[in-house]
């Protein structure tokens, strides 16, 4: 808490309609975000209870530094995913983190299940648990539109919804944050939907205690102007992540129709420009960025018969646009709109469902499944039977929806086709086929995100492969990284916070953090996490890689099966001399 | 000899843009980045052919490039 030497936690059990708050000394060498949700996560799970146990946890850790410095925006939730069943953790922005900071708490516990469906209202003076009974079976945008007309203060609070994939328990459902962020994936959408919990609004008046104002606003001001006067971020502004489409289809590493390709011949159809001239309308932040990096772009709906249209807009980026664009043969940005419209509103994760969809569709043309399963001709580039399949995977429509909602994994063990399934370390691959550092970096992450450890940078920069700086660069790069997300900055400011700057922020606000500390705190979350795993049955030496990622080239050519493997080893192998070198010290 | 480059946008910001370049025979990619301007550090990606140069490489007359920064994520 700032101001104070300790972590402010509230406890919220849904079954018994309870909170109690605790004050954390021994909690704040971890500053908040990663730090403290993975040790909250592991001192309140169950792991011999399964995923959506009604007493497993749900945990939001915002840090020290959020909202008060320039890109400190970002939310960490931990819980048991479903999806994967061991560690699940994701980020949001929005206006979560302020939201939280102004009600007064740096971590929420939330355990039990509602005996209806709830939200729940929290604020600086009250937490209440409110009838969502109207609510369950609403979209998302709907539920946040009652929730804001029933709340109120606009502009100072966060709403957190499922739409009906989480309440319908499909293990990649995500929860929605303020419209246009969302904690996406590993399956928090399908903790709520355990929990009745349809959705949060957070919102506070707490005054931020800052003991030395003249050098923290110094700082604040240096800061912010290294963010809008440098180049560091201002690629994030302009086209943003979709630049990427051009640039990965120039290089062999666009994951296109399930992977058969790596290049995809209407690359420029769905490029960052195309959607930039076509589509875009605006750009919005989350509080306390003046980036703009949320690209919102606009698309025309037939909704009835006569030249009945609607504009809708969604935001856009690059993961999106390869999972429910390339990745699925779509052709025209404004069906891919029109599809992240569909998981939008179902409240599905949209990278895993374009993933699961796009194996679908190779299944199907295989003829390991039929069309009475999917009940719609999935073809590549077909957008109306995407459409569909959106909401038949929301609403579990048949078995085979069913069983793809649990996730690629699940599914390749009911109907087969392994080979093709585009999973990395149980979760659903992510756009950037750059190579073996990705391939590793996915797998080994402990969240299984390419944001562990931004294996696709490495795949991209280096000059020649070098196994032994591959494993030194993921593991280094995913210390750092778990200090950053304890802070909690967003991710695209990470050249923005070097060590100089968080030092010299958290000093400013009375933290007096020192290097070696930072160092320490981030061995501590690394391993903390690590433990989680091992405690949840989870092992690297269970891990395989898909064939279909060796058939199509990166922008190395193709991969080395064997040579994966060996990567994989050495990974292996250095990780448990690290952890018994750790255990040892500690 | 005449290269004919095909800048992404993103190097728009450096008042660089996609057109044919002038380059002294032998010219390798290091030679043509000089020449756009474009911060070395800035470029990802020299592509030819669908083939990715190195900086040492000679580009040759007629040659088509397209010039990419890298990709970006969180």
């Amino acid at each position: 808490m700032l101001g104070t030497d300790y972590i402010r936690i509230l406890f919220v059990d849904l079954s018994q309609e309870r909170v109690s708050i605790e004050e954390r000394k021994d909690l704040f060498h971890l500053l908040g975000g990663t730090g403290v949700a993975a040790k909250l996560l592991e001192e309140n799970m169950h792991p011999e209870l399964p995923p959506l146990h009604e007493e497993q946890p749900i945990v939001f850790a915002i840090g020290p530094l959020s909202t008060i410095f320039p890109v400190a925006t970002k939310t960490v939730a931990t819980f048991i995913s479903p999806l994967t069943g061991e560690y699940g953790e994701s980020h949001a922005g929005g206006r979560s983190a302020m939201a939280i900071r102004n009600a007064g708490y740096d971590a929420i516990v939330i355990t039990g299940r509602a005996k209806r469906p709830t939200y729940l209202s929290i604020s600086d003076h009250s937490v209440e648990f409110k009838d969502a009974r109207g609510l369950w079976g609403l979209g998302v945008d709907e539920t946040g539109r009652i929730i804001r007309e029933r709340e109120g203060i606009p502009g100072k609070r966060s709403i957190m919804r499922i739409g009906v994939s989480g309440e319908n328990l499909v293990s990649f459902a995500g929860v929605n944050v303020d419209t246009y962020r969302h904690f996406g994936r590993l399956g928090l959408g399908a903790v709520f939907g355990s929990k009745q919990l349809k959705a949060i609004a957070i919102t506070g008046e707490t005054d931020i205690p800052v003991s030395n104002f003249k050098e923290y606003y110094a700082t604040f001001r240096w800061l912010y102007k290294k963010v809008v006067e440098t180049d560091l971020m201002a690629k994030y502004h302009e086209i943003g992540t979709p630049i990427n489409i051009k640039v990965l289809n120039a290089i062999s590493s666009l994951p296109t129709k399930n992977l058969k390709q790596s290049t995809f011949e209407h690359a420029d159809d769905i490029s960052g420009e195309t959607f930039a001239e076509q589509t875009l309308v605006r750009k919005v932040s989350c509080v306390g960025c003046p980036i703009g990096c949320i690209h919102v772009g606009q698309f025309r709906r037939l909704f009835d018969k006569g030249y009945e249209y609607e504009s809708l807009a969604v935001s856009y980026d690059h993961e999106l646009i390869y999972a429910l664009g390339s990745l699925l043969g779509t052709t025209a940005a404004s069906e891919v709109l029109e599809l992240i419209d569909e998981v939008e509103e179902t409240g599905l994760d949209a990278m895993s469902t374009g993933v699961v969809l796009a194996w679908a569709t190779e299944t199907l043309e295989r003829g390991l499944i039929s069309v009475d399963q999917t009940m719609v001709p999935l073809e590549f580039g077909n957008t109306d039977g995407y459409k569909k399949a959106i909401h038949y995977l929301a609403e579990r429509k048949n078995d085979f929806y069913t069983v793809l909602g649990h996730g690629l994994a699940k599914a390749t063990e009911v109907y087969g086709g392994k080979d093709f399934a585009l999973v990395y370390g149980g979760n659903e691959m992510a756009g950037y086929h750059t190579g073996y550092a990705f391939a590793l970096g996915q797998t080994v992450g402990a969240r299984h995100s390419h944001l562990c450890n931004a294996g696709y940078q490495y795949d991209q920069s280096a000059k020649e492969l070098n196994d032994e700086e591959i494993i030194d660069y993921i593991i280094k790069e995913e210390k750092e990284r778990c200090m950053l997300t304890s802070l909690v900055i967003c991710l695209f400011a990470r050249k923005v916070y070097d060590r100089e700057t968080v030092l010299k922020a958290l000093n400013a606000i009375g933290v007096p953090f020192t290097d070696a500390d930072l160092d320490k705190m981030a061995e501590e979350t690394f391993f903390t996490r690590l433990r989680i795993k091992q405690k949840l049955g989870y092992s690297l030496q269970n891990e395989k890689f898909p064939k279909r990622a060796f058939e199509t080239p990166t922008r190395w050519g193709k991969m080395d099966e064997e040579h994966m493997n060996r990567l994989l080893q050495m990974y292996i192998q250095r990780l448990q001399y690290e952890y018994e070198n750790y255990s040892s010290r500690e | 000899m005449r290269i004919t480059v095909h800048v992404n946008d993103y190097f728009s910001r450096y008042g660089v843009h996609s057109g044919e370049v002038e380059l002294p025979t032998g010219a390798t990619v290091a030679d043509l980045i000089k020449t756009l301007g474009i911060p070395p550090a800035e470029i990802g990606f020299v592509v030819r052919s669908s083939n990715i140069l190195k900086e040492t490489q000679q580009l040759h007359d007629g040659d088509v490039v397209l010039i990419l920064p890298f990709a970006l994520g969180g």
